[in-house]
């Protein structure tokens, strides 16, 4: 540790000159710059043996030459900045504090990372034998490791400036900033999008998170929290234009249209479970009933499922009313009926009874042959429409066509903006303080007057609300829905975006949704162990970071006081005689 | 009659195994206050080490069917292996979040719960692998009844290990620590007892109680899947709020109820109902009695 602030001057040679130069130089300093150009190196030499094929084609970018694409790329991209980076440092002394040091071992751990991902990938999972793996992928590996280690000298350095937001210089530069940044992120979670083999996929996501997380210790998202407080309708806008524009990208293609359009139906989801998980505190593990629920009513009254059992003698219901009132009100209705028994009950127990409750609406839903037709679903669920226009067919404006697809995700896009608006109306309101109230201390609350069953119902009822209105889009946009849908592991992953993204914080939340729902579909090849790695992350995340990606400001705080402080507090008062 | 006292058999066998799982949830409640999801996942664990044992040993020794040296393996090495999941989950995934809010351990237990189930799910992807038949089949006729002499192994080995826990919480130094910490852990504390080495106790028998009822219910069923601990946990758990979770008799009382209830209720109702049943008893008891019928004693 010491080797990193104090100058080894026994080794300078004669000459002041010399001295001095050395002395800014510093060995494991010098050794960041080496390492980010070995990495360079790395991304030039090839990557195979031979050729490799997966599913009969070669791997993104030819990893036999020495041309770009795919993972080496990004080896790249990571390498030039380890290298800038520590050259910036060994040039600038004042510089050399903790912030920077964290910054470089990110670096570090990226080039070091992007390699091993990508070579597990190919070893475990298309059967590559290690030995084919090329020069390149071990050479980068050096590359990283010695720039982490170089990095972890500066660990006795000064702290360094703890991350604050930016102040404002003028409005432009607050817009601008918040456009660059937008756009930044569009471009690479596009480019995320379209890399397709799963060994270059995983190998961007080790290097997005890496310079992520060094965006993040250098402070740059703390910053940007100062424009987006001045200028937030302006980041609210740019993001509506970047949604807007993303089906226009896929160049026809609807798949990730369609997953954009399921991720946009489960940030619905999330958000209402957001209400109850979150803003109340009650932890509801069978929440995909509700959604099963609207589902099943939007099959019921779409046109093909009823009247073909009943004759003509239902009327129609046109699809905007099904979607904004007879599927969340059935849902809610439901909602409403298995809270009021319910709710009185110790938190714990409410979870285990309403993981029950969505066992038993799905058991029913199975079972109830005459009205559900049990295993096999609804099948054929009739397009919506509104007034005359077929929603599926899509639409061609002003020569651009739009697909179903895209409909169906900007449908999603605008009942996500409405949820939004009713959640932090809600949240400002009084109810939504005195579910903040019921989570922070249910009887504290009770005795300041909060009537707690009525008013936990009421967040009971708003999340199956959403929920119901989630299952009717999903219910169209599959056009079947099935018992099978709706299982419990369902529940699972929706509550896993809401406590990834950050409990009680909607940004936090929709993110959470988001990531949740395009990962898989980027890594399906590894579909076998994803919710194996849904389960770990739900631990590793309630242990390391319980606040989420995007944690709402109240809940840092009291996570951070809660579980730093009192566990402090409590190991002085009393670990007299318990050897932990 | 007959059929009465066959299903009331078939109630009891399965509550006995009911009864195991149950214990550990209840013992871990009553000392935390932590509805212990991954505990059902243990349960199908002991299940699967059973198993693996059994295939392991039918390679390299040669076991059969009706080998008693193979009986005794097939239970005991699951039991002493399922303590190491029990007290790893305590030591890594629960005891660090101790002083977090309650929310925190308790979608913990969740996702160890999901880990553990799918980590199976990747070897045994949707199979239903067959549990060897390792006790002498053969049965006992009772007013036409047939009670196999597996079922009367398994609730009197049931019993027996049930007796054994209650006196050794009553009697030992050890069982009055871990009822001084589930009764007050800071005051335990400073009496001197090491808590955290109770609560870790705890989970080991839970566990390995939980273990050996995972190889009992492989060999009722007569096969094993690695979804077998989720519902079994639920119905556990139920079986726990029934008899009032937090106390030890009410627990055994309330597995063998529930037991006995859900063979009743899929004999009369249809069998497909048979999981909404155990659902329904749970909403029932925690809305009319959320104490469970001996009474909820945060102590064990």
């Amino acid at each position: 540790m010491d080797t990193a602030t104090a100058p080894p001057q026994q080794q300078a040679p004669a000459g002041n000159a010399v001295a001095h130069a050395w002395s800014r130089i510093q060995l494991p300093l010098l050794a960041a710059p080496v390492g980010g150009a070995v990495g360079v190196v790395g991304a030039y030499l090839y990557w195979t043996i031979r050729r490799v094929l997966v599913r009969g084609e070669t791997i993104a970018g030819d990893l036999l030459n020495f041309g770009f694409g795919g993972v080496r790329l990004y080896v790249l991209v990571l390498a030039l900045l380890a290298t800038a980076h520590g050259l910036l440092l060994l040039l600038r002394p004042a510089l050399r504090n903790q912030v920077q040091g964290g910054v470089l071992g990110y670096l570090g751990l990226g080039l070091l990372g992007v390699p091993i991902a990508w070579t597990f990938v190919l070893v475990t999972f298309n059967s590559v034998p290690v030995t084919d793996v090329g020069p390149g992928a071990w050479v980068t590996m050096a590359g990283g490791a010695i720039v982490w280690l170089s990095a972890r000298s500066l660990r006795g350095a000064p702290a360094g400036p703890a991350p604050a937001e930016w102040p404002r210089r003028s409005a432009v530069l607050d817009v601008g900033l918040l456009v660059v940044a937008e756009v930044v992120a569009f471009v690479v979670f596009l480019h995320g999008v379209e890399v397709e083999d799963p060994s270059a996929f995983l190998g961007f996501f080790v290097a997005a998170v890496a310079v992520g997380l060094a965006l993040s210790r250098l402070g740059v998202f703390a910053g940007l929290a100062g424009p987006l407080h001045r200028a937030r309708v302006a980041a609210i806008l740019i993001l509506a234009v970047l949604l807007v524009v993303f089906p226009l990208t896929q160049s026809g293609n609807t798949f990730w249209v369609r997953v954009a359009a399921q991720a946009a139906i489960l940030v619905l989801a999330a958000l209402g479970l957001n209400i109850v998980v979150g803003s109340a505190g009650l932890l509801d593990l069978g929440y995909v009933a509700f959604v099963a629920i609207g589902a099943y009513t939007a099959a019921l009254l779409g046109e093909a499922a009823l009247t073909s059992q009943f004759g003509e003698a239902l009327p129609h219901v046109p699809f905007i009313l099904v979607l904004l009132v007879a599927a969340p009100v059935v849902a809610a209705i439901f909602g409403v009926l298995l809270g009021a028994p319910t709710l009185r009950l110790r938190g714990d127990y409410l979870a285990i009874v309403t993981l029950g409750f969505g066992e038993i609406v799905r058991i029913t839903l199975n079972n109830v042959d005459p009205v559900t037709r049990g295993p096999n679903g609804i099948a054929s669920i009739g397009d919506p429409g509104l007034g005359g226009w077929n929603m599926s067919q899509g639409v061609t404006v002003g020569g651009t066509s739009i697909s179903g697809t895209a409909v169906y995700f900007y449908l999603g896009l605008s009942l996500i903006a409405l949820v939004l608006f009713v959640v932090y109306r809600l949240n400002d309101s009084r109810t939504g303080r005195a579910w903040v109230a019921i989570r922070e201390d249910e009887v504290a609350a009770a005795a300041m007057g909060i009537n707690t069953t009525r008013t936990k119902l009421l967040a009971f009822a708003a999340g199956a609300f959403f929920a119901g209105m989630a299952g009717a889009e999903l219910a169209h946009l599959g056009t079947q829905v099935s018992p099978d849908s709706y299982t419990f592991e369902i529940s699972v992953l929706i509550l896993a975006m809401v406590v990834l993204g950050g409990i009680g914080n909607p940004p936090g939340v929709v993110l959470g949704a988001v990531i949740l729902t395009f990962l898989p579909e980027k890594l399906r090849d590894f579909s076998d162990i994803r919710f194996l790695i849904f389960g770990i992350a739900l631990v590793l995340i309630m242990r390391f970071r319980p606040e989420g990606l995007l944690p709402s400001a109240r809940r840092r705080r009291e996570l951070h006081a809660t579980g730093e402080t009192a566990a402090a507090e409590s190991q002085q008062l009393f670990d007299v005689r318990s050897g932990t | 009659m007959t059929e009465i006292i066959q299903q009331l058999a078939n109630g009891i066998t399965k509550g006995s195994f009911y009864a195991l799982i149950a214990l550990g949830y209840t013992m871990v409640y009553g000392i935390i206050q932590l509805i212990n999801f991954a505990h059902g996942e243990v349960f199908m664990l002991g299940a699967f080490i059973g198993l693996w044992t059994f295939n392991f040993g039918a390679s390299t020794f040669g076991w059969g069917a009706g080998s008693i040296v193979a009986l005794l393996a097939v239970l005991l090495i699951p039991t002493l292996t399922t303590p190491l999941v029990g007290v790893g989950l305590e030591r890594f995934a629960y005891r660090p979040l101790r002083n977090a809010p309650r929310l925190a351990p308790l979608i913990t237990a969740l996702g160890a719960s999901f880990a553990l189930q799918q980590l199976v799910a990747v070897f045994y992807t949707r199979g239903f692998p067959a549990y060897p038949e390792l006790f002498p089949d053969g049965s006992i006729t009772i007013a036409g009844a047939q009670i196999k002499y597996l079922w009367i192994f398994m609730v009197g080995l049931s019993i027996v290990l049930m007796l054994g826990l209650g006196a050794f919480i009553r009697a030992t130094r050890l069982g009055k620590a871990m009822r001084a910490t589930s009764e007050d852990r800071d005051t335990a504390r400073l009496m001197g007892i090491n808590v955290d080495m109770t609560i870790a106790l705890t989970f080991i028998i839970g566990s390995a109680l939980a273990g050996i009822g995972g190889v009992l219910a492989g060999m009722y069923l007569g096969q094993v899947n690695f979804f077998m601990g989720f519902i079994a946990g639920l119905k556990a758990f139920t079986a726990a709020v029934l008899g009032g979770i937090g106390n030890i008799g009410g627990a055994v009382l309330g597995a063998f109820l529930l037991g006995i209830l859900e063979t009743f209720g899929a004999r009369y109702l249809g069998g497909q109902w048979q999981n909404v049943f155990a659902f329904a008893v749970l909403i029932l008891v925690l809305v009319f009695r959320p104490t469970g019928l001996l009474g909820e004693r945060v102590g064990v």
